[in-house]
């Protein structure tokens, strides 16, 4: 069986400095790390690849920089790993993006089973998973916080307002795993020594040989702007901070807010 | 541009059509009305007719309706095909996790933009095309999205739009449409939903009033506290992200950008500083009330009343004054 998990190489978010007044962005003071929830795909792709024999590839789509969490995924247990990168991919949209991996896929496919995060921390959009399975005609199991190997395919557990959902597809499908899906493994010695030393191919659209429909983003940040502020409330003077809570309980009754 | 109208696709439950399908509804028709357009709903599913009723009571001028079997890929199916008839100006869906996979979907096979978990939306000054809005960098900031094709897709919470009284119509054209879904779409199949205890219990986009905790609790016995005044206030326990990952609350309750947006009608919270995430999941509350020791916590910024002291104290006390109501 082969399976693939795709991760992205992300800024530490909140570390990123952001003056709203000159509505500068500072990011040297971000780290990069590999997307959280990614690192329970790979988890899940490896724990399915041990069930049902079979080995996993990664695949990620970014800079130099983001060879560093494919090593990481190696050092997992993940055998071998594929970067993508072109200009040409810069600024994509999540559908530009599902073009590429689905072209990468196509590349160095068929899976049976594809795994990712069900949402990056970055952009946001949990897009990714359904588009590439609608884009490979194949079913999507997304969100998942709890997943087992049936005979053919996979079953999962989502949570869904007051409950949970549960879903099964076969073989070929795209899971896209949460946080609670699984607890991560340690990297193993052999996994260390892998990772050091693997070779990881780049892909560019030399390869992949998107064209400049499947390439063009169909949606753009026009501009950023900052958030409205409120305007300022009353606060409650009082005698000391008991004598402060029984004035607050007293206003939250004279409006009538319970 | 000939694309025309604004549509919502109902998500239908047991229960009924989820509140968030009614929340777009509502600002649709009302969008629909700044622009002289039409305000539809889309019901696809089994009994989508039953639903009509409901969208003209939430503001819809038409209902489309087509009777399916209710999966995700035969609801993507009849959408593409809908659309691909109808060419609707824009489509505006609830961002609950069949929302989101279809979201995907449909923008994927019908090569369309999307701009996914916004907060507003509205009609550019150009008269052409929508501005989405959608928090950024954690909600530090917001992105003004533009899409470039149509129908122009975007995603909302639950909760971002408040349901509204008095925003029906008289019921409207019903268009009952018939489409075939060819058995080879359907690959992913619905294995039914479990009510689950703990999952109700942190229901907090729900509930009219949250007490809500942040690091300024200090422990677990301090947060746990907060479940005895929201019991006596009739209210829920919500947390800020230092309160999740200190590990005293889960992650279910967790309010903000990466956790769930809430509008209750009373919010108070203790000890919360008032990140920028934070503050993008509760400021829609209608009366916000903050506890904080710091007097320049931001938290202040957003809060209608405030005090200015400590919650290992104020809790307590607020405790024994709500039971001496109750007597």
């Amino acid at each position: 069986m082969k399976i693939l998990v795709l991760v992205k190489e992300v800024p530490v978010v909140s570390a990123i400095q952001i003056d709203r007044a000159t509505m500068t962005i500072d990011r040297s003071t971000a780290g990069k790390m590999m997307n959280p929830a990614d690192a329970h795909a790979i988890e899940a792709a490896l724990t399915v690849a041990g069930e049902k024999g079979g080995e996993v590839t990664a695949i990620s789509m970014g800079p130099d920089s983001c060879e560093d969490i494919l090593r990481n995924a190696i050092a997992l247990g993940v055998k071998d790993a594929y970067r993508l990168t072109d200009d040409a991919f810069a600024g994509a949209d999540t559908l530009v993006t599902a073009n590429v991996l689905k072209a990468a896929i196509d590349k160095t496919g068929p899976y049976d089973a594809i795994f990712c995060g069900s949402n990056t921390i970055d952009g946001v959009t949990g897009q990714i998973g359904a588009k590439l399975a609608a884009l490979l005609g194949c079913g999507i199991l997304s969100g998942a916080c709890e997943i087992t190997c049936t005979d053919d395919g996979l079953c999962i557990r989502r949570k869904a307002g007051d409950g949970y959902e549960k879903l099964a597809a076969s073989f070929p499908l795209v899971c896209t795993v949460t946080e609670d899906a699984n607890s991560v493994r340690n990297p193993g010695l052999k996994g260390k020594s892998a990772a050091k030393k693997a070779v990881i191919p780049v892909l560019d659209n030399a390869q992949l040989a998107l064209d400049g429909t499947a390439l063009t983003s169909l949606s753009k940040v026009a501009s950023l702007v900052p958030p409205a502020e409120l305007e300022k409330g009353l606060i409650l003077d009082g005698d000391g901070d008991a004598d402060k809570a029984d004035k607050l309980v007293q206003t939250i009754l004279d409006n009538h807010l319970i | 541009m000939s694309n025309q109208n604004y549509w919502v696709l109902f998500e239908l439950s047991e229960s009924g059509v989820k509140r968030v399908s009614l929340e777009l509804m509502q600002k649709a028709a009302s969008l629909a009305a700044q622009t002289g357009q039409k305000a539809a709903a889309i019901v696809i599913g089994e009994g989508a007719s039953d639903a009509a009723d409901t969208a003209y009571a939430n503001g819809a001028d038409m209902v489309i309706a087509v009777e399916t079997k209710a999966a995700f890929e035969a609801s993507s199916h009849v959408l593409c095909k809908l659309i691909e008839k109808y060419q609707p100006l824009a489509l505006l869906i609830g961002a609950t996790p069949f929302g989101r996979d279809i979201s995907a979907a449909v923008a994927a096979r019908c090569s369309a933009g999307i701009a996914v978990d916004c907060t507003d939306v509205k009609p550019l000054e150009s008269g052409e095309g929508l501005s989405w809005l959608r928090p950024s960098y954690d909600g530090k900031l917001y992105a003004d999205v533009h899409v470039t094709t149509y129908p122009q897709i975007g995603t909302f919470k639950t909760g971002i739009f408040k349901l509204e009284e008095g925003k029906g119509k008289a019921a409207g054209e019903l268009i009952k449409e018939e489409i075939e879904v060819p058995a080879s779409v359907l690959l992913t199949r619905f294995l039914g939903y479990t009510p689950d205890e703990a999952l109700a219990q942190a229901n907090i986009e729900d509930a009219e009033i949250i007490i809500a905790g942040g690091k300024g609790c200090g422990s677990q016995e301090e947060f746990d506290k907060l479940y005895e005044l929201a019991a006596l206030v009739g209210g829920n326990v919500g947390a800020s992200r230092a309160a999740v990952e200190a590990g005293w609350v889960e992650k279910d309750r967790q309010i903000g950008i990466t956790g769930k947006t809430v509008t209750p009608k009373l919010y108070i919270g203790f000890g919360i500083s008032g990140a920028v995430p934070h503050v993008n999941g509760m400021k829609n509350s209608d009366v916000i009330i903050a506890v904080n020791t710091d007097p320049n916590a931001g938290i202040f910024k957003y809060a209608h009343y405030g005090i200015v002291a400590d919650l290992h104290v104020v809790v307590p006390q607020m405790i024994s004054r709500f039971k001496a109501l109750k007597g």
